[in-house]
């Protein structure tokens, strides 16, 4: 390298102290707050973005960090490369195996763990609670299985019941997410191998990779297969639902217990707003047999359809009713009804309000059908 | 190894060209404004609560005696079909005579968290029948695109008298296809565990999916793409819609999201059979009316296999399939789609009047 006059340290450095003056400018650019000329020490920026209102192009602006970012960091991976191995032969040989730790930096950020879809104080108790646990102090899962499964006693047995639900949540879903966050790392790896696998098809005279630009988009489709294989795996299948089923119940148990503590204040609880918003779905669909059964009505003496030359649809027509038959086993009341007490569909159809039952005594007085349209009589 | 041949000052230029852009970018994301989107003119035709009919205003009249209904995916906004001037099938739609209506699902919040499909299916029927009296018809041509396709061929098997021809787009049929990355990891979910702990599917946790689908790709090497144009504020522009619309996901009402996991993504009943909306089987048999089906080659959302079932579980003897040449995105969006898409579908209806 040195001897065709490319000082790597030096351009190392000047790339570094451009990077971040850029850097800084994009951040002032995703704040809106117009300094440009802003320069930030580290990630700091980072953080600060996070913190900042939302501003027109900010989205867009942090995302594009993130993902140039990326390209940034391979970049640096490389140029380090160059700048500790000054002495060997140019171009670089060995390329990824024999990279340096910052290579490992590059690759940790790489797509991991999925993000948990819970929050709250809770869950950082929960963090507080266990962390002896993780940090091997508390004698390990093993020991905190047995101790989640101690019976309760006394006034606050109930409570003590709970807190042990989630604390064996919590657990299996800490299980849950290093067995995919293991998967992931085993992903990376083989994407890596890919990579030199790639790099070495281009050993050839004629196709060498020439830019830095050809080497980051080889490295992506190197990831991306490897990711694709592992995503397709049965074990992936496995572990990704058992990840996402263990988050879940951890969100459940938090949730119960908010609930808990906001109905102790007097205030609504999920649960209530819930059952309220069952009977509001099942209220809008009654409103809507209504009107379709008045609109048929009307439409019976739509002058248009007659001055067209259509011919009338029939009542069975335009109420639906050419629907096929339910079938036998379909008045099974569904999971979601019976948690909010509310009709399933099926009970629902065979239940007829005051405002159905007038209606569908007015059209047996006009000779007409009663069925509702849908054909769910 | 040889196989960097990475020259030192070419190099060097690489890095700073990169540099210049991102810090000209800056000035460039500056003065955009926000990005429009929705470009054809359309009006209210009907209105049920966050459910919309609106029928869009060409330059001319129509010359389709049947006009097109689009029911567009619950998961993402509708105006990906028009999202600008250039980018718009719609607008190409209009300008071959078509008259064209679309859905617009809205944005569920809390209140729709018990909406179930057979609620979409009543609100696709009761479009058709402003549209039929509107026009004096008694059916209308159905253009199912994504999941709407699905929710389209659902409805058609269960009221095939008011679909005149049926058109589906980038729609899954078989759920279980080797290839379907999403389909695969819902098996193991527990849909009900799922929905009854988040209630309504929030957008963000839909697209953290669909990111994850590629993510290297989706996450990283789109926005170094950017870079390539951040000197073109109309390319930033459109790059800056296309987000928009990709991160402007509707949360997805609990009841429905929890039956079309369940019975779809896992049961793949739609082709199986014993899938029941609405206390009515769906058998696809009952599709008789002439099916137009179109695909995407390269689509990693919908793989064509899944596309293509649809040829074996209908029941019309008059089946028509497509092949596009691109992605899920860009039977959309790019200019070969504009060119071939709509014409397409145009031809198709005119040989069916």
């Amino acid at each position: 390298m040195s001897e065709q006059g490319f000082d790597a340290k030096k351009w190392l450095d000047a790339w570094q102290t451009v990077q971040k003056q850029v850097y800084g400018a994009w951040a002032g650019a995703a704040r809106g707050d117009g300094s440009a000329q802003q320069a930030n020490e580290g990630h700091s920026w980072w953080n600060g973005l996070r913190q900042q209102p939302s501003v027109p192009q900010a989205e867009a602006a942090e995302r594009f960090l993130e993902g140039t970012g990326h390209w940034l960091g391979f970049m640096q991976s490389v140029l380090q490369s160059l700048a500790q191995g000054q002495d060997a032969n140019w171009p670089w040989s060995g390329f990824p195996s024999s990279a340096p730790p910052q290579w490992g930096h590059f690759q940790a950020s790489l797509p991991g763990a999925m993000p948990p879809w819970f929050g709250g104080e809770a869950i950082e108790a929960a963090k507080k609670l266990f962390a002896p646990f993780a940090a091997g102090q508390g004698g390990g899962p093993a020991s905190a299985d047995s101790l989640w499964q101690m019976p309760a006693f006394g006034y606050t047995r109930e409570q003590q019941e709970r807190a042990q639900r989630f604390a064996q949540a919590w657990q299996r879903y800490q299980e849950a997410l290093h067995a995919y966050n293991a998967l992931m790392l085993d992903s990376a790896q083989a994407g890596l191998r890919r990579f030199e696998s790639k790099l070495e098809a281009h050993a050839e005279p004629g196709r060498e990779v020439k830019s830095l630009r050809a080497l980051y988009d080889l490295f992506i489709d190197a990831a991306e297969e490897a990711y694709a294989e592992t995503a397709l795996s049965d074990e992936f299948r496995k572990i990704y639902g058992a990840l996402v089923n263990a988050q879940m119940r951890v969100r459940q148990l938090s949730q119960d217990e908010v609930a808990r503590a906001t109905g102790a204040l007097g205030m609504p609880t999920r649960t209530e707003v819930d059952a309220a918003h069952a009977k509001l779905a099942d209220l809008r669909r009654r409103v809507a047999r209504l009107e379709d059964q008045a609109s048929a009505g009307a439409q019976s003496q739509d002058p248009r359809s007659r001055a067209a030359g259509i011919p009338k649809a029939s009542a069975t027509q335009e109420r639906g009713l050419q629907r096929p038959p339910r079938p036998a086993n379909s008045r099974k009341r569904t999971k979601a009804n019976v948690a909010g007490k509310a009709a399933s569909p099926s009970k629902r159809a065979s239940q007829s309000s005051f405002a159905e039952r007038l209606a569908q005594a007015q059209a047996h007085k006009n000779h007409k059908p009663t069925r509702r349209p849908g054909g769910r009589s | 190894m040889r196989a960097l041949k990475l020259d030192p000052a070419e190099t060097l230029r690489e890095i700073t060209r990169t540099l210049e852009k991102l810090a000209a970018g800056t000035q460039v994301l500056r003065n955009l404004g926000d990005v429009q989107y929705g470009v054809t003119p359309k009006e209210e035709v009907w209105r049920d609560g966050k459910t919309v009919l609106y029928r869009y205003r060409g330059e001319r009249s129509p010359t389709a005696k049947v006009p097109i209904l689009v029911v567009y995916a619950l998961v993402n906004r509708p105006y990906m079909v028009d999202l600008q001037e250039d980018r718009s099938i719609v607008r190409n739609l209009l300008a071959q005579g078509e008259d064209v209506y679309i859905i617009d699902w809205g944005y569920p919040d809390g209140s729709d968290r018990y909406l179930t499909l057979d609620d979409y299916l009543q609100w696709i029927r009761r479009c058709t029948e402003q549209i039929n009296r509107r026009h004096g018809l008694e059916a209308v041509n159905l253009l199912g695109i994504c999941q709407g396709g699905a929710l389209s061929l659902c409805f058609a098997a269960l009221y095939p008298e008011r679909v005149r021809n049926l058109i589906t787009m980038v729609t899954p049929v078989d759920f279980h296809t080797p290839d379907n990355m999403l389909s695969h990891w819902t098996r193991e979910l527990d849909a009900d565990l799922l929905v009854d702990t988040l209630g309504n599917v929030p957008g963000d946790l839909m697209n953290w999916c669909y990111l994850t689908l590629k993510p290297y790709r989706l996450n990283f090497q789109k926005y170094l793409g950017l870079v390539d144009i951040l000197d073109n504020p109309q390319e930033v522009e459109n790059f800056l819609r296309m987000e928009k619309w990709i991160f402007d996901s509707p949360d997805q009402a609990g009841e429905a999201f929890r039956q079309f996991i369940r019975d779809f993504y896992q049961g793949n009943k739609l082709i199986k059979g014993g899938l029941v909306i609405g206390g009515s089987e769906v058998n696809l048999k009952r599709i008789q009316m002439p099916v137009l089906n179109i695909y995407a080659e390269q689509d990693h959302l919908v793989p064509p296999a899944s596309s293509r079932a649809l040829r074996h579980v209908i029941g019309t003897d008059d089946y028509t399939e497509i092949a596009f040449k691109g992605g899920h995105i860009g039977i959309y969006v790019s200019s070969r789609s504009q060119r071939e898409v709509p014409p397409a579908i145009h031809r198709w209806l005119a040989q069916r009047v």
